[in-house]
């Protein structure tokens, strides 16, 4: 499979990790129907400069089967608001019940893209370089499971065709007798075999006091500087949200803002945050674009 | 004389661990009361996320705390390896796995902290092939209680299977089904509500009830086998 | 200065009534590489593991182990990690993480090293084995050869003083293993790092080791060059009842004492070239013309046999591949073996030779040709822990469990459960691997019986000694095709390479000599 690299990528793992926890932090958070939408549409964009067409495809095998259902679900079962639009037997379906919902489902929306975008960028050795430094023994085990499942993988199909030509194609065994026992035969072949990987580590010294992490990435200026106006972003959305700009409640009735100065800077802070990987990748082409002139 | 791995666990820093959990425990009813009565909106989403990670915490800084053995950390890593291969290479149907057998019986084996340490492991892994998501830190505690509670409530000594079946199959439903699906019900409305439970979880009944038949039946055919295989190597290594 | 001096070793396991190691004396000169030699269960691996005291099982010591004047219980597990490598047979178990750069860095991340340290030496020892282009790789994509390489230069990260192998090629083939013992030469050549390795296969070690040590039953049955040893073997020197010294030693050697011509205890022939110093002194210029084709009267009659005969198995025109969008692994082959022969499959590593075993077997299905089996079959795969269904071996190794014998002996315990499934037809993957000449002299007697009972037997195997004394024919696969066919003794005579040592030492000297016996009875 060809997996297409953006820029965002390539900055150290560290900052991607930080960056992601921001942007879903703040999503589930600020509850604001223009910031939702824009966190949604920063996702989207950024899912599809991740992995184009297939993350549509993502996104309307499941993000969008649940957000439909939400939109429905929340104005039929909660009842609250002033507004009845109409009554299903006695009870009335709200406007408020349908905004809240409408605004529920953008983040429910929004932070599943942002989960998939993560899960297209922090990939299991960029989760570990992240993780190694704070849980050391849990990312290596992490990487130890890793390593463990094509081996067990490959032992199945190999136990599987044995199996077959060990000279009990006679017997009457059922299949799910047979399958119970090859599990058993792969269990023993893994935890046989553990011991001779667990020699190995102590041989290399595993064990002993005072263990580093060495990861192969290194952070660069511009993670720096990305994370640095990350803070300043973020700090800004979370102003905006506690001065009440970026104020939003549902019921009884629809209000949105409840400072004089307006919400445009928060809410800008807030876009370019989600745009950020975009920014960077339109960034970096025009770049290229320009050296290439230049030759 | 080395010790077994459920010694070591059970030795190394037990008052540590305690107070770990003494913290998480009241972390979490503090912030279960502030969802309760400080009306701000959406605060039960917000609690249940908070107490995801208040749950984790201790379990795995009880992890990292202890002594890095080399056989602990190699079993821990097997049985994560087999509950996720499992998940993902088997089998009829779709929810037909036994991956909650392997975290029971891991955590019988191998102990409460290190059973939640391998379910919440296995939901984690897992989810590296199937897709991350909001529901991953959910999926994670809901796996790693069921392997906790297997080292709690039973040990490899025990002569009866019949418990543990039991057991398997109510985890399904109860820590399973309700703790993965809490964040959808929880994310529609803005308080709990009764309906949106209903809808949500019944819509994950029928799954469960595969999975807990699963749980089931591979613990009839694997609980002894596999108990007695670790055993077995934990006496080998030993030697 | 003396890297290692062993007195008086005594190591008893607990609850065994003889020791398993006993008044073992020892000495090595650092720099030099010492081979440790005996058949199977003399010891040899012990006697590794205690000079490395954190892989030491438990058990009773007595005497005293010095590693550069050190006493090796001494040294603290930090010095032992860093300072004594070790590297063991099976690849597999040794890699501990997914990634081949995390595997390199792991010792130096357990001996705390700096990152930035970590960084410089993961890439100088990346460049000295020639890791660069499967540096990012994962573990679990490389081939046998590759991952063993792997273990080493992970063992040499630290830069040890001292580095134990226990097998190290017992896994690999012919190929990857003299790749591997060329990566620990230029250990030794260029890192001057003393190197103490435990062998089966002694073609290759022999020329390679400074010091040989024969272990037998757990004492020290020879120590000192390869030609010290090899005068003793030509001498008759017994391991036990069952091995003499002369049977693991190279080819070349048992030639010469096969054929006790000509004098030359002052250049024992112990490799292909000092063989052919040899015997291109001993044969008369006359003599080269009238050998022609004696050694094949057997097969012209096999021939007439074999038209006569129904065929066990029929392979035809047969394309493989994995999933459509891979190459052919099989590229038409053709392949006819007649019911009670013993034939042989041989060829490279990725020819395609397991996959055509899986093919016969049903394991896989050819997406154009036929394949047709006449009868029942039994396979023999290449790991035999696959088939260890129960947790008792039994058989000759009775209640013991399965997973603890030697590899060795769990292949022994393969090959007498695919031979007591009673079939018509047997297919062997690497019948002979981690056998010792005993036992692979048993097991030549036990083809030849299943023979006899009219059983056909498909033999895939790199050990071309092996395939010339049992196959009645062989075919070379080469990248999905077969390349050559012919009955066994005319195919190796008439290979330059792919031939077994013998052959390739008589070439143009003794016509169709092939085993050491061709040249005793010449």
């Amino acid at each position: 499979m060809y997996l297409r690299h953006d820029e965002f990528t390539k900055y150290h793992p560290g900052t991607n990790f930080a960056y992601f926890c921001a942007v879903i932090i703040l999503s589930l958070v600020i509850f604001h129907p223009v910031t939702m939408g824009i966190s949604l549409a920063g996702a989207l964009v950024y899912a599809i400069l991740l992995r184009g067409g297939k993350s549509l495809k993502f996104f309307f095998s499941m993000p969008f089967i649940i957000m439909i259902l939400t939109v429905i679900l929340n104005p039929i079962f909660v009842h609250k608001g002033i507004t009845p639009l109409f009554y299903i037997g006695d009870s009335p379906v709200t406007k408020e019940a349908f905004i809240y919902g409408a605004c529920a489902t953008l983040m429910i929306g929004s932070v599943m893209m942002w989960f998939y975008c993560y899960s297209q960028v922090m990939t299991s050795d960029r989760f570990m370089a992240v993780a190694g430094r704070v849980m050391p023994k849990s990312s290596l085990v992490f990487s130890m499971v890793l390593r463990f499942i094509p081996r067990l993988k490959n032992q199945a199909v190999k136990i599987r065709n044995a199996r077959r030509n060990a000279g009990t194609n006679g017997e009457a065994v059922s299949k799910t007798k047979e399958a119970a026992g090859q599990m058993s035969m792969l269990t023993t072949w893994a935890l046989e075999n553990s011991i001779e990987t667990s020699d190995a580590m102590r041989s290399r010294g595993y064990g002993l006091p005072g263990r580093t992490h060495y990861s192969g990435y290194k952070m660069q200026a511009r993670d720096g500087v990305f994370i640095a106006l990350l803070i300043i972003f973020a700090v800004t959305v979370i102003a905006g949200k506690i001065t009440g700009a970026l104020f939003f409640a549902a019921y009884p009735q629809v209000k949105i803002g409840l400072s004089e100065g307006g919400s445009g800077a928060y809410i800008a802070a807030f876009a370019l945050m989600c745009f950020a990987p975009a920014v960077i990748e339109i960034a970096e082409e025009l770049r290229w674009k320009q050296l290439e002139s230049k030759i | 004389m080395d010790k077994g791995v459920k010694d070591i666990t059970k030795e190394s820093g037990a008052r540590r661990d305690a107070l770990l959990f003494a913290a998480g425990v009241i972390c979490s009813v503090g912030v279960m009361l502030w969802a309760g009565f400080s009306g701000v909106d959406r605060a039960y989403l917000y609690a249940v996320i908070l107490i995801c990670f208040f749950v984790l915490a201790p379990f795995y800084i009880s992890f990292e705390k202890g002594e890095p053995y080399a056989r602990e950390i190699v079993l821990v890593s097997v049985m994560i390896a087999l509950a996720v291969a499992g998940r993902a290479a088997f089998f009829w149907a779709p929810q037909f796995k036994p991956i909650i057998a392997i975290v029971i019986i891991s955590g019988i084996a191998l102990g409460a902290r290190n059973g939640f340490v391998i379910g919440s492991m296995s939901a984690f892994v897992s989810n590296f092939f199937f897709g991350q998501g909001p529901w991953t830190p959910f999926q994670m505690v809901a796996w790693g209680l069921i392997g906790f509670f297997a080292g709690v409530f039973f040990s490899e000594k025990g002569r009866s299977l019949l418990p543990i079946l039991i057991y398997g199959a109510l985890s399904c439903f109860v820590l399973h089904g309700a703790i993965t699906d809490i964040w959808t019900v929880l994310s529609i409305t803005d308080k709990p509500n009764l309906g949106t439970v209903i809808t949500v979880y019944s819509a994950g009944l029928i799954p469960d009830l595969i999975l807990a038949i699963a749980t089931v039946v591979f613990l009839l055919l694997l609980a002894v086998p596999i108990l007695k295989k670790i055993k077995r190597v934990q006496e080998k290594y030993e030697i | 200065m003396e890297a290692v001096r062993i007195k008086d070793l005594t190591f008893t396991y607990p609850g065994a009534d003889l020791p398993a190691l006993e008044g073992i004396n020892l000495s090595l000169e650092e720099g030099r590489i010492l081979c440790i030699l005996g058949p199977t269960g003399c010891g040899k691996t012990t006697l590794l593991k205690n000079l490395k005291p954190i892989v030491r099982p438990h058990g009773e010591i007595r005497g005293s182990v010095e590693i550069f004047m050190g006493e090796v219980g001494d040294l603290s597990q930090r010095e032992q990690a860093a300072g004594i490598g070790y590297v063991t047979q099976n690849p597999e178990n040794q890699i501990v993480t997914d990634k081949v750069w995390h595997e390199l860095a792991f010792g130096l991340e357990n001996l705390g090293t700096e990152p930035e340290t970590i960084r410089r030496k993961v890439a100088e020892i990346a460049g000295f084995f020639g890791i660069e282009s499967w540096y990012k790789n994962m573990t679990s994509e490389l081939s046998g050869g590759q991952k063993q390489l792997l273990n080493l230069a992970a063992a040499m990260v630290s830069s040890p003083r001292l580095l134990l192998l226990d097998e190290p090629t017992a896994q690999l083939d012919p190929v990857a293993a003299a790749d591997f013992l060329a990566a620990v030469k230029r250990v030794n050549l260029e890192l001057g790092t003393t190197i103490i390795l435990t062998e089966h296969r002694t073609d290759e070690v022999v020329s390679l080791a400074d010091k040989i040590c024969v272990m037998k039953d757990g004492q020290v049955g020879a120590y000192g060059t390869a030609r010290d040893i090899a005068r003793k073997a030509v001498q008759g020197e017994r391991l036990n009842d069952k091995v003499s010294l002369l049977d693991i030693m190279p080819q070349p050697l048992q030639a010469y004492a096969a054929s006790e011509d000509g004098d030359c205890e002052w250049d024992l022939p112990l490799d292909v070239p000092s063989g052919r110093r040899w015997l291109s002194g001993i044969i008369e210029v006359g003599e080269l013309a009238e050998q022609g084709s004696q050694h094949f009267p057997e097969d012209a009659k096999a021939k007439e046999d074999r038209t006569a005969k129904e065929h066990a198995v029929e392979v035809k025109k047969v394309w493989y591949r994995y999933d459509k969008n891979r190459s052919d692994v099989l590229k038409g082959v053709n392949l006819k073996v007649s019911k009670g022969e013993v034939f042989a499959l041989l060829g490279g590593n990725g020819a395609g030779k397991t996959t055509l075993l899986n093919l016969l077997c049903g394991n896989a299905k050819a997406y154009r040709g036929e394949v047709s089996a006449k009868g029942s079959i039994a396979m023999l795969p290449q790991d035999p822990q696959t088939l260890f269904l129960d947790d008792t071996a039994g058989g000759e190794f009775g209640e013991r469990h399965p997973y603890d014998l030697s590899g060795g002996e769990q292949q022994r315990l393969a090959l007498e459960i695919v031979f007591s499934a009673d079939a018509d037809i047997y297919l062997l993957d690497e019948p002979t691997k981690g056998l010792d000449p005993y036992y692979k002299k048993k097991l030549i007697e036990q083809i030849r019986k299943l023979k006899d009972e009219g059983k056909t037997i498909i033999i895939v195997s790199h050990d071309m000694t092996f395939c010339a004394r049992v196959a009645d024919k062989c075919a070379m696969l080469f990248r999905g095709e077969i390349v050559s066919e012919e009955a066994a003794r005319k195919f190796f005579a008439e290979n330059m390479y792919y031939t077994t040592p013998v052959g390739r030492m008589s070439r143009g000297l003794i016509e169709g000599a092939l085993l050491p016996e061709d040249i005793g009875s010449r």
